[in-house]
């Protein structure tokens, strides 16, 4: 049951339950068939997305809080903009209320906070796909009892566990994590049953007995000396503090049960940390699924991005760095994958994959189906809200709008055993090498295409995979 | 618990797109159209089948629940039945939830309403698992909370014995004054008895629906998908009923 009312962030989250925002945020996404956020452009400034859920009363709350756009103050009512002032959720000057730091938005029935800009400094509250992905595998794993939550961040998956257990540690090194994570908290009607600490997990030692720890760590491979978001900083190959909580959960910790969120390069066929998992944990019981995977090219474009915006660099040029590396490693996909570890489970390591396979350098034959282009429109859609969160940080939007357009042309193409990379190059301009992140984002948005093509065996796989992250060479 | 796999994943879509299927739609379209039902034949391979099948049989050992209530909302009408919850087959099953989310199976739905089909936003209201199987068992009357239902059929009885699926279409929800006995007495009831390895879709928001009560102990197995309309995402929809159905998956997610 939420806690009584007792803070001003508890009361906007009364509020904002009253006004039904989460499901509002909920009606939203399936009415866009949005899986996981952003919202595109085109999504975020069209009027009936405001509307969802029936709750035309809350239609401005969504807006300013959740799409971050202002309102006027007569949209909201004197209570209710007092009760968001004194929350901090939003400011007004006049006739017109502006958005605060925080945008709030939720899933599964949870509100949360989190930076609205993310990746422009290094110390933003990320809220994307991974944690909505984690936030339900705990969801429905519901632990009980005690749990411990490292690296809480925006606190979605604290307050998910919160609604199982009897009381949740979270903790995280970042200031602004007692922040968000307390206000998600509130927000939830959880605050009581939730304590918020800025502390390294690795500092609790085993003196505090917990039955589970949730941990959805910073997992994105960045080379030493480049600068990054902390949220999602995980060293040179994104394992760094992701192995040494596993680590410490199997040599120190007495706790039962370890759920996560992780991150890993690997081959297609899954992340490589698979080979340490079953060196870290003999004898437990350890089961993976993969549930987004994505070239590393990818990757490495978003990041060349985000680090080019804080050192000052060129971004084609930091790509180019880690492109070499990647090379080096041989590793050439970007995995994202739930973890359960069970102390007292039935030994052994499970791995599983649910996503569509993307790969860039696959080189298919044309099987002679004909289908009609404007068939294959409606699944492709439906398929591009199930690319991962990356593709919309790749230009993702203007890429798959290209992709509809061009159809018949990329389909033949693709028939006639062009790799997706190359089909990429086609369709954008000759320079389009020196801008790592529209390329990798075309590139995805055919890929997408010859999987649907494929399910509809218009395409048939020739088992020749050209290599694929030598792709901007 | 069996783990899902890409290969699943890829039957799973290879199939809603196949020209077998393909080639029921005139035949499903026009059920639709007519009488708001339209039965699917052969709704997964044969293999596919048999693995969502045994997982089911095993979430039903493990995780069921028996209920006996009256719903309120649906004019005091029964339910006596066992139930798993849409998190219990998340968790434990990999076949049911892959095809919820099977973008092809959304384009094969589209095809036969003639519309856009959507997920629902309320979690637990996604995809359910109830069996019929002892005298006396019966899923009374109601309407559902959003548009579509597509039910899976796993197990069914002799027609003779109950089991069957009885609708009155087009009687839209008055939620405030459901009027069901008056209903079912001034309309025509139509009674459809679907096969095994079948799936009905049902507009289940303006069907007056029920299962007839299981005269004599039998088995009744089916898995529920709901689906929405643009509209239903539009309007304030009432949990009420799902909320006392499935009481622990509601609280998990909204309490």
């Amino acid at each position: 049951m939420p806690d009584a009312v007792s803070s001003p962030t508890a009361e906007a989250g009364s509020v904002l339950r009253r006004h039904g925002l989460a499901g509002q945020v909920q009606a939203a996404r399936s009415l866009l068939l949005n899986t996981w956020e952003p919202w595109t452009s085109a999504e975020a400034g069209d009027d009936a997305l405001a509307v969802t859920g029936g709750n035309a009363d809350s239609a401005a709350l969504f807006r300013l809080l959740h799409l971050g756009q202002p309102v006027l103050r007569s949209m909201l009512g004197e209570p209710v903009l007092e009760v968001l002032s004194a929350a901090g959720l939003c400011r007004h000057d006049g006739e017109e209320v502006r958005p605060g730091r925080w945008q709030v938005s939720a899933s599964q029935g949870l509100l949360a906070v989190a930076d609205r800009e993310y990746g422009n400094t290094e110390a933003a509250i990320h809220l994307g796909e991974d944690s909505l992905r984690f936030m339900a595998f705990v969801l429905e794993a519901a632990p009980a009892g005690r749990v411990l939550d490292v690296g809480s961040g925006s606190g979605i998956s604290t307050v998910a566990a919160a609604r199982s257990a009897d009381d949740v540690l979270a903790v995280d090194v970042l200031d602004a994590a007692r922040e968000s994570t307390g206000a998600t908290a509130e927000l939830n009607g959880v605050g009581k049953s939730v304590h918020v600490e800025v502390v390294d997990f690795r500092e609790l030692g085993d003196g505090r007995h917990f039955d589970t720890v949730i941990a959805n760590l910073p997992g994105v491979p960045i080379p030493n000396g480049m600068p990054y978001p902390a949220a999602g900083n995980g060293g040179p190959d994104g394992l760094r503090l992701i192995r040494t909580l596993w680590r410490w959960f199997a040599g120190q910790s007495r706790c039962d049960t370890l759920l996560m969120r992780f991150q890993s390069l690997g081959p297609p066929a899954g992340p490589s940390a698979l080979e340490e998992l079953a060196m870290v944990f003999v004898g437990y019981e350890v089961r993976v699924v993969t549930d987004s995977a994505v070239p590393a090219m990818v990757r490495d474009a978003i990041t060349a991005e985000r680090v080019a915006t804080l050192g000052g660099r060129r971004a084609v040029e930091v790509y180019g760095e880690m492109a070499a590396a990647r090379a080096i490693s041989g590793v050439d996909h970007f995995h994202c994958s739930n973890l359960s570890v069970l102390r007292s489970g039935s030994p052994g390591i499970h791995h599983s994959q649910h996503h569509p396979g993307i790969t860039f350098g696959r080189r298919y034959r044309g099987s002679g189906v004909g289908v009609d282009p404007a068939e294959l429109i409606p699944t492709y859609v439906r398929w591009l809200r199930y690319m991962p969160d990356e593709f919309w940080s790749v230009h993702g939007e203007s890429s798959a709008a290209t992709t509809l357009r061009r159809i018949p042309e990329l389909g033949a193409a693709l028939q006639d055993g062009v790799t997706s990379l190359e089909a990429a190059r086609i369709v954008l301009p000759a320079d389009c090498d020196e801008r790592p992140t529209e390329l990798a984002g075309m590139a995805l948005a055919v890929a997408m295409l010859a999987h649907v093509m494929e399910r509809r065996r218009m395409l048939t796989h020739s088992n020749v995979d050209a290599e694929q992250t030598r792709g901007l060479g | 618990m069996t783990q899902l796999d890409r290969d699943l994943q890829d039957a799973i879509g290879r199939h809603f797109a196949s020209r077998e299927l393909r080639e029921q739609l005139p035949a499903l379209h026009r059920s639709y159209r007519e009488d708001d039902y339209a039965e699917i034949s052969g709704f997964l391979p044969e293999g596919l089948w048999a693995l969502a099948a045994g997982e089911l049989e095993e979430a039903f050992d493990k995780h069921a629940r028996r209920r006996d209530l009256i719903v309120r909302q649906s004019g005091n009408t029964p339910r006596r039945y066992t139930n798993i919850d849409r998190d219990v087959l998340a968790t434990n099953t990999t076949v049911i939830p892959e095809v919820f989310r099977s973008p092809e199976l959304y384009d094969l739905l589209e095809q036969v309403v003639g519309e856009r089909v959507l997920p629902v936003p309320y979690v637990p209201e996604e995809f359910i698992a109830a069996r019929l199987h002892q005298a006396g068992d019966v899923h009374g009357w109601h309407w559902d909370d959003y548009t579509w239902a597509l039910v899976w059929i796993f197990k069914m009885p002799d027609e003779l014995n109950g089991g069957s699926l009885e609708y009155i279409k087009r009687v839209p929800w008055d939620q405030d004054d459901p009027r069901t006995d008056e209903i079912v007495a001034s309309h025509p009831v139509t009674r459809r008895h679907p096969e095994v390895g079948n799936a009905y879709l049902l507009k289940a928001d303006t069907a007056l629906h029920r299962v007839s009560p299981l005269r004599e102990d039998a088995e009744r197995m089916i898995v529920c998908y709901s689906f929405a309309t643009e509209d239903d995402l539009r309007r304030e929809v009432n949990h009420e009923s799902m909320e006392a159905l499935y009481s622990e998956s509601h609280a998990r997610h909204y309490a």
